[in-house]
């Protein structure tokens, strides 16, 4: 069997070692995308499972409908805010780690700790450190006297947004450091050296140095991190559920509202799939710049 | 020597940032319900407490949602592992057709969005008797798990040396041969940590464990711990309990195999 297989030409056995995952990329990708793109041209409900079809009518109802645009704001924000802060914060914490100090090594693997931590955990224990009544937070910011009443972040319409956005960064930013400091190690020490002697300070050798180095890094890092956030459900829908006053209703919700709450199949699919649109965007500018660098 | 001055407080101060949450976590499980509410927080406990973990394996049925989960994520993990490790290993060394585009396919597939799937996963899932079921939630993991594990590994079998396999093949054995002697080795480092990582999904996902499932007996623990959190009075003890255990798996798996994590990391990036 193995002596039939050895002789096979390389592409033949290329095509084999690909079979099974081709039939599985198939089944449980390619075709419920089909699918799913095929629902969203029928007003289909749930439970019956069955309905008329309505052409593009569900994209008509989604483009003129407040709901919509509102969620798609709130999830650009929610993307861009937890990425933008990831990056600044993983990037600042990368630098630090990659200096040399007794229990960097311990530190280095306590900082992944976040990302590892399953997100029904993480969101549990941040609902303890947020609530009103006894939590760790208002604690602190009332002995320092910067609010001067405890505040119940996640249910106010002002603070529920970005104290959602703060767990994000929590859990995510690890992601950041991981791969910075992958690449921080691998700049020449030379290119320091030379600078110093130049008279170059920290702030100039950063600058002149490490950011044009790390440069490329960090936007293919800020894209999938973008692309990342922009479909995550399960930070925002835990924490909050969409609310208050649906002040944090991302996309993904607003999905998964209108197809598993209202039973609205159709109008959930349609929002989906313009979620993928955005997304298939997204990526056409990552290959974009994957392959300039190249 | 002043930026080594400088870097101990900033240290420190990350740390606690990281680590506080998980600090808190740890103690609000071990304290008595009436020190949880306390203002200002016992920092650390006065009296120390396993009562929440007596509860939570008498009271609940956490011990099962663990079995559960358990038996899924093993399941995707090792389809993918094995699926994925010949897939990644053809696109990265067979000249193949189509190659590149499979490989930027598997990308794609990688980025998908869980709320995109999830409504013909469920429509197409209750035709085929798929819904209740640890295989069907199984079989939805993979969505996500398959392209990770290709992707991953697909990088990692191109930085491996060609010259062993080469060496191999002259020396009589079979590409196969080759593969299963030589390659497999050699990468079985970067293939344990992808796996761990699949796992790590898995085990974190929550969205499609909550809408593929919804027998009481089947469930899984990210939908099976949120029911334990009732709307008037939280027992923040037990709920500070479960996540200690469901975290726990992680935490070991990851004290193991850190240093194998890190490149595994490097090799190709990861998802989340």
């Amino acid at each position: 069997m193995t002596a039939a297989l050895g002789r096979l030409r390389d592409r033949h056995l290329g095509a084999i070692l690909l079979l099974p995952s081709a039939v599985l990329f198939l089944g449980l990708l390619a075709f419920p995308l089909g699918y799913g793109i095929y629902t969203s041209f029928f007003e289909l409900h749930l439970l019956e499972r069955t309905g008329p079809f309505v052409g593009l009518r569900n994209y008509v109802w989604l483009l003129t409908n407040g709901e919509f645009w509102s969620a798609l704001w709130l999830s650009v924000v929610w993307a861009g805010g937890t990425v933008g802060l990831q990056i600044a914060l993983g990037t600042a914490v990368a630098l630090l780690l990659h200096q040399r100090f007794a229990g960097r090594t311990l530190a280095r693997g306590l900082v992944l700790f976040p990302y590892m931590m399953p997100i029904v955990a993480v969101v549990l224990v941040w609902m303890l450190l947020y609530n009103a009544l006894y939590g760790v937070v208002n604690y602190l910011l009332l002995k320092a006297g910067l609010v001067s009443q405890p505040i119940a972040w996640l249910s106010q319409p002002g603070s529920a947004l970005w104290s959602v956005i703060l767990v994000g960064v929590w859990k995510y930013f690890p992601f950041v450091v991981v791969v910075v400091l992958a690449r921080l190690q691998v700049i020449p020490q030379e290119l320091y050296e030379v600078a110093r002697i130049d008279g170059a300070g920290a702030w100039a050798r950063f600058v002149e140095i490490t950011l044009p180095q790390i440069k490329d890094v960090l936007l293919v890092v800020a894209l999938l991190r973008t692309i990342w956030m922009f479909n995550n459900f399960e930070v925002v829908f835990l924490l909050t559920g969409g609310g208050p006053l649906r002040g944090t209703m991302t996309l993904p919700i607003l999905v998964y509202e209108q197809a598993f709450a209202l039973y609205e199949v159709g109008k959930g699919s349609a929002i989906a799939v313009v979620m993928f649109v955005l997304l298939v965007g997204v990526m056409t500018l990552y290959f974009r710049l994957f392959s300039s660098e190249q | 020597m002043v930026a080594r001055l400088r870097t101990y407080p900033l240290a420190l101060l990350v740390l606690i940032a990281v680590g506080f949450p998980l600090y808190w976590m740890l103690v609000t499980s071990l304290k008595p319900q009436t020190e949880i509410f306390v203002v200002p927080p016992s920092w650390v406990p006065r009296t120390w407490t396993s009562v929440h973990y007596r509860e939570l394996f008498a009271l609940t049925d956490f011990l099962q949602l663990f079995v559960n989960s358990l038996k899924v994520c093993l399941m995707s993990t090792g389809i993918s592992l094995a699926v994925g490790t010949l897939g990644a290993y053809a696109l990265a060394r067979c000249r193949v057709r189509g190659r590149e585009l499979y490989g930027r396919s598997v990308l794609v597939a990688y980025m998908f969005p869980g709320a995109l799937l999830i409504i013909p996963l469920v429509l197409l899932f209750s035709r085929l008797g798929l819904t209740d079921s640890h295989q069907g939630l199984a079989l939805a993991y993979i969505t996500f798990a398959l392209p990770f594990v290709m992707w991953v590994l697909r990088g990692f079998f191109r930085s491996v040396s060609v010259e062993f396999e080469e060496a191999a093949m002259l020396d009589g054995c079979s590409r196969l041969g080759a593969l299963w002697h030589v390659v497999l080795p050699q990468a079985l480092p970067g293939i344990l940590a992808t796996g761990i990582f699949a796992f790590l999904f898995a085990w974190n996902e929550y969205l499609f464990a909550l809408i593929l499932i919804s027998d009481e007996s089947l469930r899984t623990l990210p939908p099976g711990m949120m029911r334990f959190l009732s709307a008037t009075d939280v027992n923040w003890g037990l709920m500070m309990a479960a996540s200690v255990l469901v975290t726990l798996p992680m935490a070991i798996v990851f004290g193991l195999v850190q240093r194998y994590l890190v490149t595994g990391i490097g090799a190709g990036g990861l998802k989340g």
